[in-house]
């Protein structure tokens, strides 16, 4: 996936090129909005992931001007974190929008969902919507909305089973808090999500105390991931 | 700083208007006086010229019943021959008078009254015709008043010199009073030159204060008390911001210090970069928390939709909080429900707070209650005006009463009951446990609640007594359709 980032920043915009890169994406970097407006125009592009305010042409001029010949999907950072803002960068045309500061985990899951998006008509990504997911010896049967672990059938709330879900089907990927929150229990207000700790507590209990091997494990600072871990 | 234009001195004006006033009055009476002494006199000239008339015509006719013509003369002229200041001329049948050596009959001096001039009165009258001759027909009296238009000079002369000088007087004498009058002004004037943001506890005194400045006093004593208040609260929370803030910088800055002296395993560097993303977190929370509220109070209103279930949305925020709630031991209940016109995130936010203060501070088995519920009567003013109910969303838990001077001030930006600055840690068993702070992260979370109120057109609600707490807000319900438009 090719991904244009035009950000005047350029310590942050190393940092994404060098964080998108080893996520496998090819990056394009552009540090003010002329030469962004130019690339966006002229190269082939998945995702452009476009600074509210640049110099030489604000993000959202730029977007208006890229909006008048191209629909390449557009990813608007802001450190204006207003409701205002947010809304008419997307009536500009902006297709996602990220506060700054963000987790970068959050941006690539962005970047990913807006990619995948643009392509989904020619992809059949249902394969990944299985009934049945696994890691190592946890096993999840989502018609019957069962869950067992060596074996063993674990007995989870409602929640957790959603959690546990959310955590199977992006396994290896660490999920940030906020993310959890969205997708497991719908709450999109920033704030206090601490809350979350509690549930992935909860879960753990069920979950990896009866065994030796570890699954569920939390990344300081960023979140939770669930993977198979060679050590611990 | 407005440059304010255009204020005349309310002393000069004052004074000027005294002024003009008092000569305006003074001119008024002196005229009237003036003119009523003129018609006055002039009456007097009538009656005296009416008596002489009289007088004329009895001796005429006197002499016509004993006809001795010359005894006429003598009798005319014995009644006006002493008088200086009147004459008689007996007028023939052509209006000029006959003969002036024996018919004028005047005053004997050398000087005649100058009859042609402008001080006097004269009255022609027809004789009667019975005295038998017919060599005067017509009579010509003449008054002199010379005396009366003196007078009157005189009086002018006084009169206006009156007026000026009254005048003057009067305009001196209310200079000076007004300005006397206006010193406490001044005064007032020079104790407010004299505050400032250093010195907002001094207040106006309102001794020897006018009764009329009096409310200004009060009112400005008013704004100054709360001026105080929000200073107050603004330099407590400026320090509070810094010492929110640098908690974490100084934690971030010691340990990569630190870690910097040596050499570090791969294992530790994880480590310590998971530490510096916490901190930095808390420090974008903090952030993130602060621009919300000064969002709020910039007065940016919630973008209300319709919502017709409160319940629902409180459900779905319990559901969020089910495992703290377990692992608090606490049971809920909702009661009530209503329809309104909410931003859903913003609710769901302040209502997320509320539950997680409600778990921090209630008695382990109890139930925390959570109510929806329609006040009767309308608890706010604004309510009653616009005619449209307030919700009162509120979470009950029990657990210690919360005094009442921790009560006001709970909605309070960074104000902890307990005042717990320190960060809870309890067993080090599991990771998190170690980087564990208060569910309210940083004290922002019940001023976040009074926000999203306020971002509704609601207020905040603190209730505590017999180990009961109750910590809510109150919402516009939703207005029928019908009533948009």
């Amino acid at each position: 996936m090719n991904v244009l980032i035009i950000e005047d920043e350029l310590k942050l915009a190393d940092y994404l090129a060098e964080g998108l890169g080893r996520e496998g994406l090819s990056v394009e970097v552009a540090t003010n909005g002329l030469d962004g407006l130019h690339l966006a125009m002229e190269g082939q592009f998945d995702v452009i992931v476009l600074d509210r305010m640049l110099p030489g042409l604000d993000g959202l001029s730029l977007l208006k001007a890229l909006r008048s010949r191209r629909r390449t999907p557009v990813l608007m950072l802001t450190a204006l974190g207003d409701v205002d803002d947010r809304v008419e960068g997307l009536r500009t045309g902006a297709d996602d929008y990220l506060v700054k500061p963000f987790s970068f985990s959050e941006l690539v899951a962005r970047i990913e969902a807006l990619g995948r998006r643009a392509n989904e008509t020619n992809s059949s990504d249902n394969s990944f919507d299985d009934s049945r997911l696994c890691i190592a010896d946890l096993e999840m049967d989502l018609a019957a909305k069962k869950v067992s672990r060596a074996g063993s059938r674990l007995d989870l709330t409602a929640k957790e089973f959603r959690l546990l879900t959310l955590l199977l089907r992006r396994q290896g990927t660490v999920l940030s808090r906020s993310e959890i929150a969205e997708r497991v229990w719908d709450m999109n207000f920033d704030g206090d999500t601490n809350i979350v700790e509690v549930a992935i507590r909860r879960l753990r209990v069920k979950l990896d105390m009866p065994f030796e091997r570890k699954l569920l494990h939390t990344v300081r600072g960023m979140g939770y991931v669930l993977e198979e871990r060679d050590d611990s | 700083m407005i440059e304010l234009t255009g204020g005349r001195s309310l002393g000069g004006r004052l004074s000027a208007r005294l002024a003009l006033q008092s000569l305006v009055g003074l001119t008024v009476l002196t005229l009237l006086v003036y003119l009523a002494i003129d018609s006055h006199l002039l009456a007097r000239q009538e009656r005296s010229l009416d008596e002489m008339e009289a007088l004329v015509v009895h001796l005429v006719e006197e002499a016509s019943t004993r006809p001795r013509a010359k005894g006429l003369e003598h009798a005319l002229r014995d009644q006006f021959g002493g008088r200086e200041d009147a004459r008689l001329e007996l007028l023939g049948p052509d209006d000029l008078p006959v003969s002036p050596s024996e018919h004028a009959i005047q005053h004997g001096s050398d000087e005649p009254i100058n009859l042609a001039g402008e001080h006097v009165r004269t009255r022609t009258f027809v004789l009667p015709d019975s005295h038998g001759s017919a060599m005067s027909s017509n009579a010509r009296l003449s008054l002199s008043t010379v005396a009366d238009d003196d007078l009157l000079r005189q009086l002018a002369f006084i009169l206006v010199g009156a007026v000026v000088l009254g005048t003057t007087i009067v305009s001196a004498a209310a200079f000076w009073r007004v300005r006397r009058e206006l010193e406490p002004l001044e005064r007032l004037v020079t104790q407010v030159n004299a505050l400032d943001a250093s010195n907002l506890e001094r207040r106006i005194e309102g001794d020897g204060q006018p009764s009329e400045l009096l409310p200004l006093i009060e009112r400005f004593n008013g704004l100054l008390d709360r001026l105080d208040l929000a200073y107050g609260q603004m330099a407590a929370f400026n320090a509070d911001v810094a010492h929110e803030l640098n908690t974490p910088l100084a934690t971030m800055i010691t340990g990569n210090e630190i870690a910097s002296r040596r050499r570090l395993s791969e294992e530790e560097s994880h480590e310590l970069i998971g530490s510096n993303l916490e901190e930095l977190r808390r420090l974008g929370g903090i952030i993130r928390d602060m621009l919300f509220l000064s969002t709020a109070e910039r007065g940016v209103q919630a973008r209300a939709v319709y919502v017709p279930s409160l319940a629902n949305e409180v459900c779905a925020v319990l559901d969020f909080h089910e495992a703290a709630l377990e692992e608090a031991q606490l049971e809920t209940v909702i009661e009530g429900d209503a329809a309104a016109d909410i931003d859903v995130p913003l609710v769901q936010r302040a209502l997320s707070n509320l539950v997680s203060n409600a778990t921090r501070h209630a008695t382990p088995g109890t139930t925390v209650i959570v109510r929806i519920e329609i006040p009767e009567p309308p608890l706010s003013q604004s309510a009653r005006t616009t005619g449209r109910n307030m919700i009162c969303l509120s979470v009950i838990n029990r657990g210690p009463t919360v005094p009442p001077h921790h009560l006001m001030r709970l909605f309070d930006r960074f104000y902890r009951a307990n005042d717990t600055h320190s960060v809870a840690s309890n067993s080090a068993t599991e990771v998190e446990d170690r980087s564990r702070k208060p569910t309210n992260r940083h004290g922002l979370g019940l001023s976040i609640v009074a926000a999203v109120a306020r971002m509704h057109g609601g207020t905040t609600v603190a209730e505590s007594e017999k180990n009961d707490t109750t910590i809510g807000f109150t919402l516009p319900s939703f207005i029928k359709p019908i009533d948009h438009h």
